[in-house]
């Protein structure tokens, strides 16, 4: 077992390693996209240049010939793609030339500052010339808490509801359950949100219709805002976790050691909570630990309809159409990247754990 | 082979028995017509089929059936028009009428009697509905002509010593003339000084005490307060300057003015008089930006405010006044035989006539002749049908309303729905063979081989998706194959992961046991022992996949990563547009606000019922074709 699980965490960090490298090589082919103001690209390709992704060189406003050679470079191929000219900023007198270096190169410049500095480069888009990595972790927190808040509005419901469905199975109150989960399940988050938008938001008014600016308000007013996405996000796992249960629990209600359980002298009541619903939980932990990492990766939608400024914003922001900021994208690719490694790892591992009759990886 | 037996010492067990067996009476079923059995039994799922499969019909049929002019070209005139539907319209729901709130009242339109009015700007009174109008009153802060009354406050900032501000209009002062000033409230400390400046530009003044500038007086003392009179005709801008003797410690000093008049000397009466709205608009007069520095606002301003259910088809499509020049005039006539006949001259105004009604033209109100060089051009005024001029022979019913672009929604959603449900089957199909391949080969061998393409999959599949996106977008640019790729490029994961674990499941069974003591070959044994006994749940899970890939497509959409509006892709004899679900939604989505709430209602409603018909369908097929399977998942 321990070896397994020490394969499977050298696994991560290989598997991380070569999504992260894909991901630069790939996003390294297409034109970068540096801050449109001259001065603030002046300071972010100098930045870039500190770190060793560019070469830089500089002429001289004053001498004719260096102005030429400016004019000529103008005309080179990969103008705005990979060279970009700096016009002089302030007082300075020389136009700046940076030119990027090769992918592999660069490449390595990366990996060296990412491992030994925990440098992961200046965002050019989306906060210009502030660090990557704190652009993603400052809005981690609020990832992590809308999706906390989910998990701990859903599971209880879902709970709840699942064992209720399943100890009056088939009869009205199983069937209207049943109604309700499929509806659940089919109406997409984002239906659900925009409907809860127009309804909550827009119609009655009882809650904000967008996400209320952290700074500016109170912190009612900012709880108040969480309450549409965890709503959103949580009902259609709700009812996908009532259905899993309902399936599961009935399925133990019918076992064998719970008719021995009663053979022995339980009540109904005595045999259900101390057999049926522990037993019928257990196969519940790996799903609700793989749903976590679908919820945090699944709140893109949530976090744009809201506009909640959470990680996925942030992403997506890096990514509007003509304004790509590579370091940000390098940066949530990482983190979206660990959760969902970590999570199968946690997973598969509870597979095992709970269930010694399967295991994974075994030969034919 | 060896050894050889004598057949004597053999016989056969029953050869002598009577066989006591009857022959099968009931009709022997086959695997397939068993499912459908246990398919049709649940009515839900039945019925849940067919709404589905009278989806996908609407999705190819309404748009073939639908001319083109109705969801391809863009008509600004039709735009955002509410659902109207046949019948319903009677009972006064989806009628073609919107409500409009907060909408500022027209003050001229105030009943005396009700003490309602309406706004007047881009409404017309005869469609409004008068039984749901109600008038509501803010205040506001406003500097905007549609708020009246109110107060005025001039502050002098912190460490500032004065505050000026100038009208935007020249005024007049006749001889004996003067300026009433009325204050709301006036602070102990401090001068209101009144000037007249015959300039409003700073820069052409040396100071407070540049000669050019006419002080009218001052006050000190709030309520109203009478200027002395003027000598003889003063022509300038009203300054209105508030002075402290030493810097202002908290810049909240202020001076609430109600009303500025000019009154005339000879008459008593008011000549002009600044409140509201037109003292609210006087600018900043800044002579020394070191000591003088304020704030000018406006406070307990008025705004009536209505809202109330707006026929929009009857404004849209009835007569309206247009002017068109004499060919057109004439085309019309010749379009319309008879019409011409039915003229009915005014007999006050031999200039107006009216038609009978079913023409295009009602009336003629006017008739302007201009004769420019010798030739004789003739405008008519009319009152032209807005069903014509539109292209309609009736007033069209868009049951579910048009979206900002004019285009009816209906046909838009099932044109998106066609290309989501078209995207939908195709990368499924693709996912199910890619998965099959990868899960049966992975599971069947495992150890050594299914570790490595299981590191595989796992390398590809925690690809973050949005990592992806962003790749493909960076490099190829959102459209059809951008958004195929998203699709596919981890969703044979899905049908590899429950391949493998089926096979995991079949590969210790007997059966494969004695096919392989038997000497069957891998891929005889895959393909003909475990994969037809995995099938139910592999193809159940793969059509449980279509809706998600196609809300997938939808989540993309809507983020702007897969199709936008313009594009179009012909895959053979089918074109596709670039209109999809998402794209509709998020059109919807910016409508929000402007209360256009069919545009996000209706295609979200029609996704939803898809899902749930499709999860049915899905469930359904499971049961039927894996009963041990019913109610898990």
């Amino acid at each position: 077992m321990i070896n397994y699980i020490a394969q499977r965490l050298v696994w991560i960090v290989v598997i991380l390693f070569t999504t992260l490298t894909i991901t630069f090589v790939l996003l390294k082919l297409a034109p970068e996209f540096p801050p449109t103001k001259n001065d603030e690209r002046d300071t972010w390709l100098t930045r870039q240049y500190n770190d060793g992704y560019y070469t830089l060189e500089i002429y001289s406003r004053s001498n004719p010939a260096d102005m030429l050679r400016v004019e000529e470079i103008r005309l080179e191929d990969g103008v705005n793609a990979t060279v970009f000219i700096v016009n002089p900023v302030n007082d300075s007198t020389v136009f700046k030339v940076f030119r990027r270096v090769p992918i592999f190169e660069q490449y390595l410049t990366w990996l060296e500052n990412v491992v030994t500095e925990w440098n992961w480069g200046t965002s050019s888009k989306v906060r210009v010339n502030a660090a990557a990595f704190s652009l993603i972790s400052d809005r981690f927190p609020l990832t992590i808490r809308l999706n906390l808040l989910t998990l701990l509005f859903y599971i209880p419901f879902g709970f709840l509801f699942g064992i209720l469905a399943a100890l009056n199975k088939d009869t009205w109150v199983d069937n209207l359950m049943q109604v309700v989960i499929i509806l659940f399940i089919s109406l997409p988050a984002l239906v659900f949100v925009l409907l809860l938008q127009i309804v909550l938001g827009y119609q009655l008014e009882w809650l904000p219709p967008l996400f209320p600016i952290i700074e500016l308000e109170s912190a009612a007013k900012v709880a108040s805002g969480y309450i549409i996405p965890v709503i959103a996000a949580g009902l259609p796992a709700i009812a996908g976790l009532t259905r899993l249960l309902r399936a599961e629990l009935s399925e133990v209600l019918t076992s064998e050691f719970l008719q021995l359980a009663k053979t022995k002298g339980l009540t109904y009541q005595q045999a259900v909570v101390r057999h049926a619903i522990r037993n019928s939980m257990v196969p519940m932990i790996p799903i609700i630990i793989g749903s976590f990492a679908g919820l945090l990766s699944g709140s893109f939608i949530l976090e744009q309809v809201y506009s909640i400024p959470g990680v996925g914003r942030v992403t997506l922001q890096a990514l509007a159409a003509g304004n790509y900021d590579y370091n940000v994208l390098m940066v949530s690719s990482a983190f979206y990247g660990v959760i969902g490694l970590v999570a199968v790892l946690v997973v598969d591992l509870s597979y095992g754990i709970i269930d010694p009759r399967i295991r994974m990886g075994a030969r034919k | 082979m060896s050894k050889q037996y004598d057949k004597s010492l053999f016989s056969l067990v029953q050869e002598n028995d009577r066989l006591k067996d009857k022959p099968l009476q009931t009709k022997q079923l086959t695997y397939f017509q068993d499912a459908m059995l246990r398919f049709t039994k649940n009515k839900y799922n039945v019925i849940a089929s067919i709404i589905l499969l009278i989806m996908i019909l609407m999705s190819i049929f309404v748009p073939i059936l639908t001319p083109s002019r109705f969801y391809e070209t863009t008509n600004s005139e039709l735009s955002t028009l509410p659902p109207r539907v046949p019948l319903l319209e009677n009972l006064g729901i989806l009628d073609g009428s919107k409500l409009y709130e907060n909408q500022p009242v027209d003050p001229t339109t105030i009943d005396p009697e009700t003490g309602l009015g309406y706004p007047t700007l881009g409404f017309e009174e005869q469609y409004i509905d008068f039984s749901t109008l109600e008038n509501q009153i803010v205040v506001g802060t406003d500097k905007s002509p549609l708020f009246v009354g109110g107060t005025v406050e001039l502050y002098v900032n912190t460490s500032r010593t004065s505050a000026a501000v100038i009208s935007s209009e020249i005024v007049s002062l006749f001889a004996g003339d003067y300026v009433k000033i009325n204050l709301e409230s006036m602070p102990a400390v401090g001068v209101l000084e009144v000037y007249l400046s015959p300039v409003n530009l700073t820069s052409s003044l040396a100071g407070w005490d540049d000669e050019k500038l006419l002080l009218l007086g001052t006050v000190n003392q709030s309520g109203e307060t009478s200027l002395p009179q003027v000598d003889g005709l003063e022509n300038g801008f009203l300054v209105l300057r508030y002075v402290l003797d030493a810097p202002s410690s908290s810049g909240r000093d202020k001076i609430v003015f109600d009303e500025v008049t000019l009154v005339s000397g000879n008459t008593g009466e008011s000549t002009k008089v600044f409140t509201g709205y037109n003292l609210s608009i006087f600018t900043f007069f800044i002579l020394d930006t070191v000591n003088e520095n304020g704030r000018y606002l406006r406070n307990g301003a008025e705004m009536v405010i209505a809202s109330f259910r707006y026929d929009e088809y009857e404004a849209l499509f009835s007569d309206k006044p247009r002017t068109i020049g004499t060919s057109e005039y004439n085309q019309i006539l010749a379009d319309n035989p008879g019409m011409a006949e039915t003229i009915t001259v005014d007999p006050n105004n031999p200039d107006a006539w009216t038609f009978d009604e079913g023409y295009p033209i009602s009336a003629v109100t006017d008739v302007d002749r201009i004769i420019i060089a010798g030739r004789e051009y003739v405008n008519y005024k009319v009152a032209l049908n807005g069903r014509y001029s539109l292209g309609f022979e009736e007033t069209p019913y868009f049951i579910f309303g048009t979206d900002v672009f004019g285009k009816d929604l209906f046909v838009l959603i099932w044109l998106g729905l066609r290309t989501s449900l078209l995207l939908g089957f195709l990368a499924t199909l693709f996912n199910i063979i890619i998965g099959i391949i990868w899960g049966a080969t992975s599971a069947y061998y495992g150890g050594q081989v299914d570790m490595l393409m299981e590191r595989f999959t796992d390398i590809w599949g925690s690809f973050p998706s949005i990592t992806m996106i962003g790749i493909i977008t960076v490099l190829i640019g959102p459209g059809f194959l951008a958004l195929f790729i998203f699709v596919v490029y981890d969703g044979w994961i899905g049908a590899a992961k429950v391949t493998r674990f089926q096979f995991y499941r079949y590969k210790g069974s007997e059966y494969v046991l004695a096919a392989r003591t038997l000497g069957s070959s891998d891929g005889r044994i895959i393909f003909k022992h475990i994969l037809p006994n995995a099938l139910g749940t592999i193809v159940t899970r793969v059509v449980l996949a279509i809706p998600s890939v196609i809300f997938l497509e939808v989540n993309l959409s809507f983020l702007g990563f897969g199709i936008g509006n313009g594009q179009t892709l012909t895959l053979g004899p089918i074109e596709l547009t670039g209109t999809s679900i998402g794209v509709i939604l998020n059109d919807g989505q910016q409508q929000i606000f402007a209360g256009n709430l069919w545009l996000v209602i209706f295609p979200a409603l029609i996704v939803a019922i898809l899902m749930i018909t499709f999860n049915m369908f899905g469930n359904a097929l499971r049961d039927a074709l894996n009963p041990q399977l019913r109610g898990s998942e």
